[in-house]
């Protein structure tokens, strides 16, 4: 064997071996943090701003694993005045089935949204429907993982996630803590082009979950963004069954 | 060949002489098929509008499912979500309000499941493109609505600002939480259309648990027929599960009077170009009598004149049809608004701007300009082939010969006479087949007659001349006698003159006849059925089919009593159902209340005893329209569609009412609400204790009710007016048209006469030569212009009298039923007699001067 | 070549019978200047039309170049005036929209035959009668005389078997008259048949032969001689 041969040999091996681990096993070690964090609750603080200016509201989360790839989400508006009691009610069997309602106080209705449109925007927020809850399927998309770089003075693998079947993003780019597991940075795109970004600061450890405290999602296409903050996180807090009914969503949280 | 030497060595010469005839055959040709085409453009822009806005507002959906008109409960769409096949089934609230303030624009308010909807439309409402700052707060806020942004930009409104809009409930303040991008519905109606979500439409138009329509889309693999049948299958009876394309079919009867009244137009324009050419070839005929003589001396035959002529009338027709696509379309483009506009206030909302080309349309015009020509042309080259050679060549300038004999004039008019006469009773006898009875059948009748009149024109002219000789030429001294006699001379070529006069003349009377009959035959009904002193109404007071109406709740009745002076209130509801896949008024009223006061026009059935009769039982009144379409009489039950599913009613009697085109039903109020579990009225009409109070009564109601919501409150003699101000609007089409065949007949009588001096020089010539004065030949020349006007316009109001009843019976008697009376339009008869008789003498000064100048040497050693 | 056999036409005028022609019998032989003379009324103008296919003799029988002409159609008889025979008449019955050259044209444009081929056999005419350089003028340009030179060469373009003149220097001066009589005898010794009618004495003379009628019937016939055969 001579060198030329020897160099190509290692180039070879390189090029397969050079991460010691592949993109699904990145993305299930982000599942398994998100798993840990299903139940929990949270005031949260979202900020819209779009040419105009910025609106903030306040809401109350609130969510529970109720089985191996199942969990319940409630969500209550507490301001503004406009928006005082309407509420979110997730019931997902798993990552990829899930039911979902609304509840509008001034109609005195619930009404279920249907489950197509769940990339769509959440409500005029710059997050969809998928932001909130748990982790996407992870069967429904393939991962790879197309660089190592440091990312906000982490550490990361840089994820590329491309859905199986075609839905309204055909591809992300998500930067992973090492260590950490839990994604960064997101890249939103629409083919070739930047639909939206979202980046996830203020990282705290809290009862051994690394938790992002400050959430931002900003759409490239129409200049809006949003920003989440967290308060009050508590996680496994104590939430019955009869918390996340529709009853519950039209009555609102004792 | 020999035509073709014909045509290039004489007949193109011809056209470059006689430029005015020339030009006067081109331009009636153009007129007829401007006219034909420009009809049928605008009728195609229009349906193609409402299509096109059908389909914006339909997008995806292939199957649409509605019911009464006031709506059905909305537990019916989970039934139709849960038949197999249905991909989705979206609920629609489809209605209406208008802008109070700015321009008062009507809007088209479509209330969608905004969550869903976009399933079956685009909307682009979650998408980032549209403007809509905050869906949240759109869906979580019941005054939530959201405009085109070119509705936007006409009326100046910003996002977020609050706009009035009248509606069910009063006036609605509600809020524009976005502004949609022109894409799918947001692109009908020229963007008079506004969404909301489904159930802030249902509270805002008292709605609630309510909704107009399913639009349903199917899975891959089923077809609409067998999704169609299931649905069916599953809902109650009464429902219409029907394909987008049958709503434009809907559209299409909706609008099929409107269509007939301006295909009427388009026959008759027609027909003043088929006279035109007549005219013109008339009297090139006689004009070139002698070389018609010299080319038969010399070996030309019969038949080679007789295609001479109607070649040369191919050339001119193809000129002529030709301008005419162009000049038709550039009508269709300048007038289509205007239609369009005609058709919002009357029929249906639409707002057509666009013309849509159909090549249909402009071929059909195109042949009927020249196949029309042809026939108009043919009498007179019938009549060419008939001058003798002698006749010609030896310039003895009036000999009697030419022209058809008189036994086959008199035949020939007989003839058509009573084709005509057994048309028309065919039409008549004929009533239920389609076939037969069509409108164009009656159009051809009419056209008989007028072919048969006026082939009897010489025969008339004859007579009337007898009498004017007889009885009154004798005051008149010597012009008198000799106009007289000089008409007598050539009757046959006098005919052709009287004929110009007579077919515009008929035109005029029969549209004037038909009219007239219309209107009177509406404003007795409006007479007898408004009894009111005052109306009150929230939309349009003429709204004929409720286009921009919003009806008021039926408790406001009680409030109007409790104004002093007001004696009794009625209320009126008029909405639309469906029977046989027909739209049919269904008229609701206080019938014993209404009783009290006025009885009904009944037609046949029951007149006695109505009211118990009818007060809240399952029995109604049917208008004559709608009897004649379904073949319905007193006894006999229909069944129609209500919100509680099929209930059968009875027939007590058929009526004469008026209040639309398309049949109408009369019932009890009582009997609606129990059945539509409705309050609600479109129309209030009060009664006032005192007649003198009408005017104060009116404004107490005005000041107590305008703050609330926006309403008419209309004296009736207003209402009347109104009423009067829609119906012109509905002819102003044949008005003008009625000027312009005035103004061609006019013309025509001009040529007509130049010619007929031209050809007289001779004789003018001698009566200038043994004495008499120049005044006194053009006084002969006015006077014989004058008498032969008269005698065309008397003939002419016979044949308009006849006609226009024909056309009242073939046109409009479906509509307005059999008791639409003619009424002979006697004003417009006297006018029609002084204006044949005003225009011709007026026609007869040009030629006059041009005879009296006559240069007496000249003239006879003319030729 | 042409044969009248106890031809008489009636008028009708009014209610009343007018007897125009009372059995006439005639026989014209081939290169024959026929003249009928006669005062206004006594037929001849009848005649011609008659023996011109212009009318139909209401009893008897008329016959060119032994082919009837009586009892046809109207087709038939319009064959017999493009074809068989030319007539010029007082007032000329020129087009007055048409050039020369075109009017005399005409009767072959009738058939069929384009005008390119026609108009050297049209020209060569009016050459004949002494217009070759009138051709292109239409006849409101042209005298009397050269009006009717035109409708003579017009006559001429089928090659009639007979040429018929109605009185055809009735609207024209002497000197003019003499001319257009000369050409018509010059015609006439070149072997063409003429039947002309006139009052004139003086036209009377060019031709071979003379008919007078009175009151529709025939009352001399004279021969002065000439080609007759």
């Amino acid at each position: 064997m001579n060198r030329f041969y020897m160099t190509l040999f290692f180039l070879f091996f390189l090029s397969t071996n050079v991460w010691a681990i592949n993109g699904r096993e990145v993305q299930e070690k982000v599942v398994e943090v998100r798993v840990k964090a299903l139940t929990r609750k949270a005031d949260v603080g979202m900020v819209l701003f779009d040419k105009t200016g910025k609106r903030t509201r306040t809401l109350n989360e609130y969510s529970k694993k109720t089985g191996d790839n199942a969990y319940k989400v409630l969500v209550m508006f507490k301001t503004p005045p406009d928006l005082e009691d309407v509420g979110f009610l997730i019931h997902a069997r798993s990552f990829s089935d899930r039911d979902l309602w609304a509840y509008f106080p001034e109609y005195k209705r619930i009404r279920r949204i249907p489950n197509t449109s769940q990339d769509d925007s959440f409500f005029g927020s710059d997050f969809s429907y998928d932001d909130f809850g748990g982790p996407p399927n992870i069967d429904d998309y393939s991962f790879k993982i197309i660089k190592e770089e440091e990312f906000d003075g982490k550490p990361s693998y840089v994820l590329e996630v491309t859905p199986k079947i075609r839905r309204k993003y055909t591809r992300y780019i998500a930067w992973v803590a090492k260590d950490l597991w839990i994604y960064i940075k997101i890249e939103y795109y629409q083919d070739d082009t930047l639909y939206r970004t979202g980046s996830f600061k203020d990282i705290r450890t809290i009862t051994g979950i690394p938790t992002p405290f400050k959430l931002e999602m900003e759409n490239k296409k129409t200049n809006h963004r949003t920003e989440l903050t967290l308060e009050n996180i508590v996680y496994n807090p104590e939430l019955s069954d009869d918390m996340f009914t529709q009853k519950t969503l039209q009555k609102g949280v004792k | 060949m020999s035509l073709l030497n014909l045509l290039r060595f004489i007949s193109l010469r011809h056209m470059r002489l006689q430029k005015a005839q020339t030009f006067m055959a081109v331009s009636g040709i153009c007129l007829g098929v401007a006219a034909i085409v420009s009809i049928g453009i605008i009728n195609n822009s229009i349906l193609f509008s409402f299509e096109d806005s059908i389909n914006k507002v339909t997008g995806k959906a292939v199957l649409q499912i509605t019911g009464a008109q006031s709506g059905f409960p909305e537990e019916l769409l989970e039934k139709v979500q849960g038949v197999t096949g249905v991909e989705y089934a979206v609920p629609i609230i489809d209605t209406h309000g208008i802008l109070v303030g700015g321009k008062e624009e009507s809007l088209m308010i479509l209330g969608i499941d905004v969550l869903i909807d976009h399933q079956i439309r685009s909307y682009s409402l979650s998408e980032d493109n549209s403007d809509i700052p905050d869906p949240l707060l759109f869906l979580a806020k019941p005054d939530s609505i959201l405009i085109t942004n070119r509705f936007a930009e006409r009326e100046k409104i910003k996002l977020e600002q609050k706009i009035n809009i009248q509606t069910v409930q009063g006036i609605k303040t509600l809020k524009v939480r976005g502004l949609l991008n022109p894409e799918g519905p947001a692109k009908a109606m020229d963007g008079n259309i506004a969404i909301m979500d489904i159930y802030a439409a249902q509270m805002a138009f008292g709605k609630e648990g309510r909704i107009d329509r399913i639009d349903v889309s199917i899975l891959k693999g089923e077809t609409i027929e067998s999704v169609k049948k299931r649905i069916e299958d599953a809902l109650p009876k009464g429902y219409n599960v029907d394909t987008p394309e049958g709503r434009t079919k809907q559209v299409e009867i909706l609008l099929s009077t409107f269509q007939r009244n301006i295909n009427l137009i388009s026959f008759i324009a027609v027909f003043v170009g088929m006279y035109l050419i007549y005219n013109a070839v008339s009297i090139a005929v006689v004009h070139r009598k002698k070389e018609i003589g010299i080319l038969r001396a010399i070996g030309t035959k019969r038949g080679q004149i007789i295609r001479l002529f109607l070649s040369e009338t191919l050339v001119i027709a193809v000129i002529g049809s030709s301008l005419g696509i162009g000049f038709g379309i550039f009508l269709a483009k300048s007038l289509v608004s205007v239609f369009g506009q005609v058709v919002s206030e009357i029929y249906m909302r639409t707002s057509v701007n666009e013309i849509s080309i159909s090549y249909d349309h402009l071929i059909k015009g195109f042949f009927a300009g020249i196949i029309t020509s042809i026939i108009a042309a043919m009498f007179p080259a019938i009549s060419s082939s008939r001058i003798t050679p002698i006749s010609a060549i030896r310039s003895v300038p009036f000999s009697e010969d030419g022209f058809f004999t008189k036994k086959k004039l008199g035949i020939a008019s007989i003839f058509f006479v009573v084709c005509a006469v057994c048309l028309f009773l065919q039409y008549k006898l004929t009533e239920n087949n389609s076939y037969f009875h069509s409108s164009l059948g009656v159009f051809v009748a009419t056209l008989f007659i007028l072919i048969g009149l006026s082939l009897a024109t010489p025969a008339f002219l004859k007579a009337y001349l007898l009498f004017f000789r007889r009885f009154i030429a004798s005051k008149m001294g010597s012009s008198g006698k000799l106009a007289g006699l000089n008409l007598q001379k050539n009757i046959n070529r006098n005919a052709v003159a009287a004929a110009a006069v007579f077919y515009g003349i008929s035109v005029f009377v029969s549209t004037a006849g038909f009219m007239y009959s219309a209107k009177m035959s509406v404003m007795r009904f409006i007479d007898n059925a408004v009894k009111a002193e005052i109306l009150i109404t929230s939309g349009h007071p003429l709204a004929t089919t409720g286009s921009k109406n919003i009806p008021m709740p039926l408790d406001m009745l009680k409030e109007v009593e409790k104004i002093p002076g007001v004696l009794q209130a009625d209320p009126f509801r008029k909405l639309y159902v469906s029977y046989n896949n027909r739209r049919t008024l269904l008229l609701n009223i206080d019938v014993a209340r209404r009783l009290s006061y006025s009885s009904f026009m009944v037609v046949s059935g029951e007149e006695k005893n109505l009211s118990n009769i009818l007060s809240n039982k399952d029995n109604v009144l049917i208008n004559e329209g709608f009897a004649l379409k379904n073949n319905i009489k007193p006894g006999d039950s229909i069944v129609l569609p209500t919100p509680n599913g099929q209930v059968s009613f009875g027939v007590a009697a058929i009526i004469v009412e008026y209040t639309s085109d398309i049949g109408s039903i009369l019932m009890d109020i009582h009997t609606y609400q129990r059945y539509w579990k409705e309050r609600l009225a479109d129309t209030i009409a009060v009664r006032v204790k005192d007649k003198k109070n009408s005017e104060a009564v009116r404004k107490a109601i005005q000041d107590k009710f305008g703050n609330d919501r926006k309403l008419f409150v209309l004296l009736a003699s207003e209402f009347k007016k109104e009423i009067r101000k829609i119906i012109d609007q509905v002819f102003v089409f044949n008005y003008m048209l009625n000027v312009i065949t005035l103004t061609i007949a006019s013309l025509g009588i001009i040529v007509t006469l130049l010619a007929s001096v031209l050809e007289r020089t001779r004789e003018i010539g001698i009566l200038r030569a043994i004495g008499m004065l120049k005044k006194q030949v053009s006084q002969v020349v006015v006077l014989e212009s004058m008498l032969l006007g008269l005698a065309g316009g008397t003939l002419g109001c016979v044949a308009g009298i006849v006609n226009g009843w024909m056309t009242l019976d073939g046109f409009y008697r479906s509509d307005f039923g059999a008791s639409a009376q003619y009424f002979i339009p006697y004003a417009s008869i006297i006018w029609a007699i002084i204006i044949s008789g005003l225009l011709s003498a007026i026609a007869g000064i040009y030629p006059a001067r041009r005879a009296a100048k006559t240069n007496i040497v000249e003239a006879l050693a003319y030729e | 070549m042409i044969e009248l056999r106890n031809v008489s036409k009636i008028y009708l005028h009014g209610s009343s019978e007018v007897s125009a022609l009372k059995d006439v019998s005639i026989s014209i032989k081939k290169g024959e200047f026929l003249t009928i003379m006669g005062p206004s009324g006594s037929g001849k103008s009848t005649l011609l039309n008659l023996v011109g296919g212009l009318d139909q003799p209401s009893i008897g029988e008329i016959f060119i170049d032994d082919k009837p002409i009586h009892n046809i159609s109207d087709d038939e008889l319009t064959l017999i005036r493009r074809r068989s025979v030319g007539f010029i008449f007082q007032f000329f019955n020129l087009l007055p929209i048409l050039t020369a050259v075109e009017n005399v044209s005409l009767p072959l444009m009738l058939e069929g035959i384009s005008f390119t081929k026609i108009k050297p056999k049209a020209k060569e005419l009016l050459g004949k009668v002494g217009l070759e350089k009138r051709s292109e003028h239409r006849p409101e340009q042209l005298s009397g005389g050269e009006m009717q030179r035109v409708a003579i060469a017009r006559a001429l373009i089928t090659n009639p078997a007979v040429l018929l003149a109605d009185e055809p220097t009735g609207n024209l001066d002497s000197k003019t008259s003499e001319e257009i009589l000369s050409l018509l005898k010059y015609l006439n010794g070149q072997g063409q048949t003429i039947v002309m009618v006139t009052h004139d004495l003086k036209a009377s003379t060019y031709g071979t032969r003379i008919i007078k009628l009175k009151d529709g019937a025939l009352s001399e016939d004279i021969s002065i001689g000439g080609n007759g055969k």
